[in-house]
């Protein structure tokens, strides 16, 4: 029974590890183009609270965390990733809109906000999808040079 | 060692291994010789067949029963998968799942699919699924690191 409770935990640990990992990068993200957004529409001395940065993290782990136990890469599918996808815009949208993160600034800057970090989310799952291709040619020139040996 | 092949008219093919003694290299070379030259047994509609290893393309096992798949015919042995896998796997044959052990002689292409599954695809365009577990086990095979 320990055991079993010390795997359980183990396994626990390790999936929020990683998970903690990837919602420190679109917590960056976020900052980041929320700062470049603001300075670009004019607003120089752009900044983010407390209140405001709370809201961020609370979003990007969803994201992350949604991440980690949607598409795990020994999980991924078409229908999880467009799954997860989905999930990730309706946070940002949501949070962009409910908390008015983008309140004072152009209207344009909230659409672009949201837009490119859909597309930001949207490119993690091509790059998987590159991933496997790279993978297939690998182990067909692996399995005909396997044949070419066996003959 | 020195490898001589010689093309000459005749019923049957031979091959001769010359050695002062049998040394590992001869050894393996005669090991590797006895393992492609055994059949498998098999039976279909009651008769035995004795096929050879490279003429079979996959085998797996349904209920405790162990199946023999050609390019156009299936048989069943009385031998396990795992005596089979263990016994021809310098032959090319790799296990793919619990229950199924593929010929990589006779595959056409391999696809690594998005949850780390692959999809085997055979000579005869039958296909196979490589669980996650077994993908290791293949890519070993194949010299590939994982």
């Amino acid at each position: 029974m320990d055991q079993k409770q010390n795997n359980g935990f183990a396994r626990l640990y390790l999936f929020a590890l990683k998970a903690k990992g990837t919602t420190g990068v679109y917590f960056m993200g976020f900052v980041c183009f929320y700062l470049v957004i603001g300075a670009v529409s004019g607003k120089v001395d752009v900044s983010i609270d407390i209140w405001k940065t709370m809201q961020m993290i609370v979003a990007c782990i969803m994201i992350g965390f949604g991440q980690a136990l949607i598409v795990p890469t020994e999980k991924l599918s078409v229908s999880r990733g467009v799954f997860w996808l989905a999930l990730s815009s309706i946070v940002t949208i949501g949070f962009t809109l409910l908390f008015g993160w983008f309140e004072g600034f152009p209207a344009w800057c909230a659409i672009v906000f949201c837009g490119v970090l859909t597309v930001g989310l949207a490119a993690y799952l091509l790059g998987l999808l590159f991933d496997t291709r790279h993978e297939t040619e690998k182990l067909n020139e692996h399995l005909k040079e396997y044949q070419q040996r066996l003959r | 060692m020195k490898i001589l092949v010689e093309h000459r008219p005749g019923d049957e093919n031979k091959v001769i291994l010359r050695c002062e003694t049998l040394d590992d290299e001869m050894l393996e070379a005669l090991a590797l010789l006895k393992e492609r030259s055994a059949k498998i047994t098999a039976y279909k509609n009651g008769e035995t067949f004795m096929l050879p290893p490279d003429s079979v393309y996959y085998m797996d096992a349904v209920d405790n029963k162990t199946f023999v798949y050609t390019k156009e015919d299936v048989y069943e042995t009385p031998n396990s998968l795992s005596e089979l896998e263990s016994h021809y796997q310098n032959a090319g044959f790799v296990r793919i799942g619990k229950s199924q052990v593929v010929n990589l002689r006779h595959i056409e292409k391999l696809k690594s699919l998005p949850d780390r599954r692959i999809e085997v695809t055979l000579g005869s365009s039958e296909r196979l699924i490589v669980s996650r577990h077994y993908r290791q086990v293949l890519q070993a095979k194949l010299g590939m690191e994982s």
